[in-house]
């Protein structure tokens, strides 16, 4: 028995004692210049190659360097290379000179070059490969210099390279590092990964090499997933955190009335929208989804979900994108009547039973009752189903739905609305719609280089879905973050931070 | 005794053979995909297939159980396959923050159940009976999430007295560590109090009926060391298996107090892995909050032999 009990004592003793022996992560000694920062999850990945998720906008930009810089009114400045348009098919970068990586490896045209080849090889697996569009090869001509080539004229190309395919990552790290690049990633950024705890916090530390002089002046920023928004909140307003992302809109108007805090909005790049299943029911006909669109009055959505944050959607192209942007453009307003006469037209006398899927989010589902009792009231019978978050996408693959939640983080380019939406083969045509008339539209609009020229071709396109309604637009939801008065830092539309230009005061 | 002990850790084994088998079965039957959810919509068909053969997930079901089992017979768990991480370093650094919240919160719960059970049982059915039963009863029903918000806007925003939330490692800052252990154990505490303080009271009454204890007073022991000593020594065995089974528990993850405190605990590690289709990750803590379930269950067989000369384990 003795022996037992010592032997359970250790047992017993041996718990706080691990748990001592474990430092995770840095500690989280506050300085002067930390800024912490509440995001609603962690990223998935910190490779720039293979980040596929929303919750690596926040901090991509702050680790990692796109060849090319993005202004907040989606202007194409100079980043780590300076770009040439050489002709419709051919761009000539130069990088800037004495420029290295993380870990000292020197910016060179070979290392940029690494990059695209890592990048455009299928057996990476990497979704940048269908976003770089048709490039024909990659070819250093000089120790700084390098050229792209296509095989057909890709007017997006400039501001995809300002996004995550143009963020160049060290070579040598992807050597050194293997399968730990995704949580250590060395990239050119303002930021260098110092540490990174699952689920605790992520640790980035100033980066004395990067490219603009005297930036960034804030030392640590600290990255702290928290995934309920109350609490989010709540730690920014007992000073645990300076800048909090994520915030809902129905605590914009309160936060607004508090002192010392600061709440930033504006239009975002994406939409928020549901396919229809062109492919087979109810909505493979035309007549009954142009029915189902008309019974919607998009004022109830922004004023019952978004507390009048965003705006109503009628469209794939967001007011953010000014230059492309038809404030004029609203197809649709509500009409019973005509909806009705529509259904009755496509030979539907009794109310059309459709069943609307949707994620088990609280907005979404709130979206979807509004839908639901909008469209019983003039014809239909709606269902709701609620999916989990993952089995949303396999969903809209396989269109095992009528009508879909397909929202759409957004891109600053058009292109990156629209193309994999309604092109015949786009990988986003969930809906299963096959129009020549706008996949002809917006492959046109990829060729040409005329900013009027190719927003008079998106227009078309957006006048052409309209009229057969492939998709439902609901929202152009806004970016709100908030912030300490403190904190000087400038919104983009995409939500990204881009810390090198804060300061705390 | 020894012989016993290792009867019982062998037969981990199948427990463990068992609970993989199903946790993998079930995994893969939900419906989503690990790579979809991984690469998102932006993926082409032609990136999803490259990612899928690297992760050997287009092999049939039964060789990706048998591969990955016989990597964990060699000790490797793999990496996850969101983010590429060690599973071995993910789980452990989870179990770290676990252990310390789930200690914690016993404590908290160990502190206020046994002396208001013990009240609670001696004065039966009087007014600080009532006043003890009622107030279990609101920690029985207050749900987590909402006792946590609340604790936070009062102890943290209102009052500043503990951060909100958050984890702090013991060895870089042990002031901050406890700081932040605070409020989570606090929130767990008073839930788990709750039971164990129904249990404390319910054993005591039936304990202080017992000859023995009319024997202790009878020969003029002082009320206070009749209950003190005699009493509530007796009622540690039922005491000691609800600690064993809510020490489980808690180790197992207790997802909604990690959430709402930001604490990376096993819970939402596992939940996030299952939302996520991690095969690799849900695997790794499925079995080991298996393993250490029973294991506890062991620890409190022996702890009652070690409480109770009366009981032999064999």
């Amino acid at each position: 028995m003795t022996t037992t009990r010592r032997h359970f004592a250790r047992l017993a003793g041996s718990i706080p004692a691990l748990s001592l022996a474990t430092g995770m992560g840095a500690a989280s000694a506050q300085t002067a210049r930390t800024l912490n920062v509440g995001i609603v999850s962690d990223p998935v990945t910190l490779d720039p190659a293979m980040m596929a998720s929303f919750f690596e906008i926040l901090v991509q930009y702050n680790i990692h360097e796109p060849l090319l810089h993005l202004t907040p009114d989606l202007k194409i400045e100079p980043g780590l290379a300076a770009v040439e348009i050489v002709d419709p098919v051919t761009y000539r970068f130069t990088l800037k000179q004495g420029l290295t990586f993380h870990d000292g490896t020197t910016i060179d045209a070979a290392a940029a070059k690494a990059n695209f080849d890592r990048m455009l090889d299928p057996a990476t697996g990497s979704p940048r490969r269908g976003e770089l569009g048709p490039i024909d090869a990659v070819e250093v001509t000089a120790p700084l210099t390098f050229v792209v080539r296509f095989k057909a004229p890709y007017a997006p190309f400039l501001q995809v390279l300002a996004n995550r395919a143009g963020m160049m990552v060290s070579p040598a790290a992807l050597g050194s590092l293997g399968a730990d690049f995704a949580t250590k990633a060395v990239g050119a950024g303002p930021f260098k990964v110092a540490s990174w705890t699952k689920n605790a916090e992520l640790v980035l530390e100033r980066f004395a090499g990067y490219w603009r002089s005297g930036l960034p002046s804030i030392d640590r920023v600290v990255f702290r997933p928290i995934a309920d928004e109350t609490v989010r909140l709540a730690n920014l307003r007992s000073g645990t955190l300076q800048l909090v992302d994520g915030v809902p809109p129905q605590s914009v108007a309160q936060l607004g009335r508090e002192a010392n805090i600061a709440v930033k909005q504006q239009p975002g790049l994406g939409f928020n929208a549901f396919s229809f299943n062109t492919t087979r029911g109810a909505f493979a006909d035309a007549r009954v989804r142009r029915a189902f669109v008309l019974t919607m009055d998009p004022d109830v959505i922004q004023r019952v979900v978004y507390f009048n944050t965003g705006a109503p959607a009628y469209g794939p192209i967001p007011p953010s994108i000014g230059w492309a942007h038809d404030p004029a453009f609203k197809p649709n307003r509500l009409d019973r009547d005509g909806a009705r006469k529509l259904l009755a037209e496509a030979g539907h006398n009794a109310p059309v039973p459709v069943t609307i899927t949707v994620t088990n989010s609280p907005l979404q589902v709130r979206i979807a009752e509004v839908l639901q009792s909008q469209a019983n009231q003039a014809g239909f019978k709606v269902d709701i189903k609620q999916i989990d978050a993952t089995s949303l996408i396999t969903v809209l693959r396989q269109r095992d739905f009528d009508l879909c939640m397909s929202p759409w983080s957004g891109r600053s380019d058009p292109d990156g609305n629209m193309f994999n939406y309604f092109t015949k083969t786009g990988p986003n045509n969930f809906a299963g719609w096959q129009s020549d008339t706008v996949t002809d539209l917006l492959t046109r609009a990829r060729s040409v280089v005329d900013q009027a020229e190719r927003a008079k071709l998106y227009r078309a396109a957006e006048t052409a879905i309209a009229a057969d309604m492939p998709m439902l637009f609901v929202h152009f939801d806004a970016t709100i973050q908030a912030s300490t008065g403190r904190l000087d830092w400038t919104q983009y539309a995409d939500g990204a931070l881009r810390l090198q230009f804060a300061r705390l005061g | 005794m020894t012989r016993y002990i290792a009867y019982r850790v062998l037969a981990l084994v199948p427990i463990l053979l068992g609970t993989s088998f199903v946790s993998f079965g079930l995994i893969h039957l939900v419906p989503g995909d690990p790579v979809v959810a991984m690469l998102g919509l932006e993926a082409d068909a032609q990136s999803i297939a490259a990612l899928r053969a690297k992760l050997a997930l287009d092999e049939p079901f039964l060789l990706q159980y048998v591969a990955w089992l016989s990597n964990i017979a060699i000790g490797d768990f793999g990496r996850s396959i969101q983010g590429e991480r060690p599973v071995a370093a993910l789980v452990f650094t989870a179990l770290v923050p676990s252990a310390q919240l789930a200690l914690a919160a016993l404590a908290v719960s160990l502190l206020i159940a046994i002396p208001t059970g013990v009240v609670a049982a001696r004065h039966r059915n009087g007014p600080k009976d009532l006043a003890a039963s009622f107030v279990a009863l609101c920690g029985l029903s207050l749900p987590s999430f909402w006792l946590g918000v609340l604790l936070i806007l009062g102890l943290s925003v209102h009052v500043p007295l503990f951060p909100s939330s958050g984890y702090v490692p013991p060895l870089a800052d042990p002031l901050g560590h406890l700081r932040h252990l605070a409020l989570p154990a606090l929130t767990l505490g008073a839930a788990l109090a709750a039971a164990t303080m129904r249990m404390t009271r319910a054993t005591m009454i039936e304990v202080l009926r017992a000859d023995y204890i009319r024997t202790a007073r009878a020969k003029g022991l002082p009320e206070r060391e009749v209950v003190w000593r005699h009493a509530l020594r007796n009622t540690t065995i039922p005491l000691v298996t609800l600690v064993g089974i809510q020490l489980g528990q808690l180790l197992g993850g207790v997802v909604v107090t990690e959430t709402v405190f930001a604490w990376p605990g096993i819970g939402k590690l596992t939940v996030d892995a299952i939302f996520a289709r991690d095969y690799p990750v849900v695997q790794a803590t499925i079995l080991v909050t298996a393993a250490l379930f029973v294991l506890l269950n062991l620890a409190t067989d022996i702890a009652y032999a070690m409480l109770d000369p009366r009981i032999r384990l064999s």
